[in-house]
């Protein structure tokens, strides 16, 4: 029969086709087993993670996100004023990815750019040459104009808030405190900016002659997706909520904070209580901020009142014995954590000294913490803001306009001597205009406590910041100047040597130390005790080495426990100033703790399981570190050292009072929300265009009812094709026989 | 269970059964019994205990029918204003977007 002939011809051919198939899909994956998986073949990864991310106050949600899967649009790369237009009106490949120059990252373009629809990310290129991505010469702050107004000693001042006297920071864009909604990078590796551009732009999407290429055009998925939304409050709550999940519970963001690191000259057990006006305390900001992850440089925001504290602590402390005498004043310095995101650091520390808990919380057993500290203990208050930069050479000393009436005669003195002293050392110290308020400072929060606490505040500017990068990616040791290291020096040579900054630093560090000496006795220091009261150029040098250029250097290997040793290695850039999360312990406050142990503490013999606090004991802080190389080896010393430093928490009081309003507005409120382990990340792809994508579409779906009606046809005659005997006496499918 | 095998007499005590136990806030058995006895109620020949199966069918297709609008109802409101009710909305919420309001 003529029938039953074409349907055996028929059954030959899909017993055929289904051998090949066999064949194609083994070889297949025979090739799978190869390196190059097609994800690969299709998408470059970029190195990046440098993501704009996003924060919460209790109001607001600022800075960056993207959608679940990636915001997806051409590259387009901003090189003229005619190109803004392409992207934002005549361009026909909408969405795009617009790629940035440095210095056309304004907070005008970047807020264009945000707002329009047919924009779906931006990158900016943060590999700098003068010739090709020169920094923005006006300057460049992500911060607010007047930072940290509202929680300072002048939020509430008709005469000086919301720096009427004053615009500290000029060029603020307060960029890092917007809600952007997109995606924003920075390129910071040479490799990345050659693939956004040399790979992906002017090959495929570049226009000729002011006409749109054709497709396929290079796109590119960015990728920053926040877990957190709304503000503080709902994330919060929401954090917190009890839920019945095996997982856990969900967290949708944390409480922005870290640890101040505290440190005592005199041994005064919690025995024995403090006189009035007995305290000096030292401060400056440990911390600063920019618009990405990773690329916090703070070289004259923060690193270098951070140094001029350390050495000059490691000055004073050499002529400890003077200053221990029970006649002379207490010295504290006090390191704290968080002060960019509202005074974060200093507000607690003001909290917990108006509970009777700083800086150890101990029950009234215990004789042997730290006896605690309250506001009428402090005789004076010291502070270092920015001092690198200095305006024709001066630092500036800036007083509280309000409290100074009740104070005039002590912050007289203070000025007096500081400028004194400074003098001695080629340090000009001038006093600024007295109509203007105190900069943003940690000090405001003690002010706020005590009206009546005398402050001075030394910083570079006597108006508006020198910095013109103020807490921003731009702030770096290059900015600061006077890094003038031999060329070609590597870096050994760079660590060892002394810079005309350090010089700086270290006659300002010394200026401190004598300061402080005097300030604590009473005395005019001796030429016989000048010489301790002097800082150490090479230690200044080497610690703006390692906290500027690179933390992979000795003297941070000296001084960490040999478990951080590799995260030193590891570190391809300087340490990240931004205070992050609570849950996580800032580098660079360890490494400050670390080294103030070093510099005010005794070595004492022990090994590493004994260097800790014995019991109750706990006026004394032991610190382990892997020490100094030994003769001759690869091992290393131990160092156990024994000081009077103690970390005190630097969480807002915000998260830590019971039903405190977050909106009420007298704690810091800033948490950062969470993200997935790859929820941050761009690929480039070629996209083809959307005709080319219907057909694959199309193709896509004949190919699946086609397989249907075989594997349909093939069910039918299954028996006719597979000849197994048992199966074909039934003659019909079942599963069951 | 195969309702062909069941004699009339257990249709009728199995599909009054589920029409009681619907009235327990279980929407749900109502829906299960207007399906499961539709046959029976609706499209076998008529015997003696059809016409009591009839009406607990009819009763369960409109109590599952209220059912249905009431929830329909209830999640579009939720789903409108679950934010606007801030604490409340969270309270009520059983997995909450990330990334979202």
């Amino acid at each position: 029969m003529a029938t039953s002939r074409k349907k055996d011809l028929f059954l030959q051919f899909i017993k055929v086709f289904i051998t090949c198939f066999c064949l194609f899909a083994n070889s297949n994956k025979v090739s799978c087993v190869g390196t190059d998986r097609t994800e690969h073949k299709m998408y470059i990864e970029l190195a990046t993670q440098s993501a704009c991310f996003r924060n919460f106050n209790a109001t607001h949600q600022v800075g960056c996100t993207s959608s679940e899967n990636g915001n997806v649009g051409t590259v387009h790369y901003i090189q003229s004023i005619k190109d803004m237009e392409w992207v934002l009106n005549s361009g026909p490949h909408s969405p795009y990815v617009v790629v940035l120059k440095a210095a056309n990252f304004t907070r005008d373009t970047v807020i264009t750019l945000a707002q329009s629809s047919r924009v779906n990310g931006i990158m900016v290129i943060n590999v700098h040459n003068s010739t090709h991505n020169p920094l923005p010469s006006d300057g460049f702050s992500s911060v607010d104009q007047c930072p940290n107004d509202r929680f300072g000693l002048y939020a509430d001042d008709t005469n000086y808030n919301k720096c009427q006297k004053q615009i500290w920071n000029k060029v603020g864009t307060s960029l890092r405190f917007v809600d952007l909604k997109i995606p924003v990078f920075a390129l910071s590796d040479i490799k990345d900016v050659d693939a956004v551009l040399n790979k992906c732009y002017f090959p495929f999407n570049n226009p000729i002659n002011d006409t749109a290429r054709d497709y396929p055009l290079c796109s590119a998925e960015v990728k920053a997706r926040m877990d957190g939304a709304v503000n503080s409050v709902v994330c919060m709550r929401r954090t917190l909520r009890t839920t019945l999940s095996l997982s856990g519970p969900q967290q949708y963001c944390d409480p922005m904070g870290d640890f101040n690191v505290i440190t005592f000259m005199q041994k005064i057990p919690s025995s024995s209580s403090r006189q009035a006006s007995s305290v000096i305390m030292v401060a400056t900001k440990l911390d600063s901020v920019a618009m990405f992850q990773n690329e916090y440089n703070a070289a004259d925001t923060t690193v270098v009142g951070v140094v001029t504290l350390l050495a000059a602590a490691q000055a004073l402390w050499k002529q400890k014995e003077e200053l221990i005498q029970p006649h002379a004043k207490d010295i504290v310095f006090a390191f704290f954590q968080g002060e960019t995101f509202d005074y974060i650091g200093s507000s607690r520390a003001v909290y917990d000294i108006q509970k009777g808990i700083f800086p150890q919380e101990y029950s009234s057993e215990d004789k042997n913490s730290v006896s605690k500290l309250n506001l009428t203990h402090i005789d004076q208050f010291v502070e270092l803001n920015q001092v690198g930069l200095r305006d024709n050479s001066s630092l500036w000393a800036h007083v509280d306009p309000i409290s100074q009436p009740n104070v005039e005669k002590k912050i007289e003195d203070m000025t007096k001597f500081i400028k004194t002293f400074g003098e001695q050392l080629n340090i000009s110290i001038k006093s600024a205009a007295s109509k203007l308020p105190l900069p943003p400072a940690s000090a405001q929060r003690f002010l706020m406590a005590r009206k009546d606490l005398p402050v001075v505040v030394l910083t570079d500017h006597e108006a508006e910041f020198t910095n013109k990068y103020y807490n921003s990616r731009f702030d770096t040791a290059d900015k600061l100047g006077g890094f003038d290291y031999p060329e070609d020096a590597n870096d050994t040579v760079k660590y060892n040597y002394i810079t005309k900054q350090a010089l700086l630093i270290a006659n300002l560090s010394s200026t401190l130390a004598r300061y402080l000496y005097n300030a604590s006795t009473g005395k005019i220091p001796t030429a016989a005790v000048l010489p301790n009261l002097t800082a150490d150029p090479l230690m200044v040098t080497r610690l703006l080495y390692c906290f500027l250029i690179s933390p992979n250097c000795e003297l941070f290997y000296e001084s960490v426990d040999s478990d951080n040793a590799q995260s030193l290695k590891d570190a391809k850039q300087p340490f990240p100033f931004y205070v992050s999360v609570t849950s996580h312990t800032n580098e660079v406050t360890q490494l400050v703790y670390s080294l103030m142990a070093r510099f005010t503490g005794t070595l004492i013999d022990s090994n590493k399981n004994d260097c800790k606090q014995d019991g109750n004991y706990k006026l004394f802080s032991f610190t382990w570190m892997q020490g100094a190389l030994k003769n001759n080896s690869n091992d290393r010393q131990g160092w156990c050292y024994k000081a009077i430093v103690h970390y005190t928490k630097a969480v807002s009081p915000a998260f830590e009072i019971d039903e405190y309003d977050l909106t009420s507005g007298d704690y810091s409120s800033w948490t950062e929300a969470r993200w997935g382990s790859k929820a941050i990340g761009i690929r480039l792809f070629l996209m083809p265009s959307p005709e080319f994508q219907a057909s694959i579409l199309a193709v896509g779906i004949l190919m699946l009812i086609l397989s249907l009606v075989i594997v349909y046809i093939c069910q039918k005659n299954s028996s006719a094709i597979f000849s197994v005997h048992s199966v074909r006496t039934s003659r019909s499918y079942s599963p069951m026989t | 269970m195969d309702l062909q095998k069941l004699k009339n007499e257990d249709k009728l005590i199995l599909c009054r059964k589920y029409y009681l136990a619907g009235f327990f806030l279980l929407p749900f058995l109502w829906l299960v019994n207007a399906i499961w006895f539709f046959k029976e109620a609706f499209r076998k020949p008529h015997y003696a205990e059809q016409s009591e199966i009839r009406t607990y069918v009819t009763r369960s297709i409109i109590g599952s029918a209220i059912w249905l609008a009431a929830i329909i109802t209830w999640v579009i409101i939720f789903q409108l204003n679950r934010v606007s009710w801030g604490a409340t909305g969270d309270l009520l919420t059983f997995v909450i977007p990330l990334g979202e309001a």
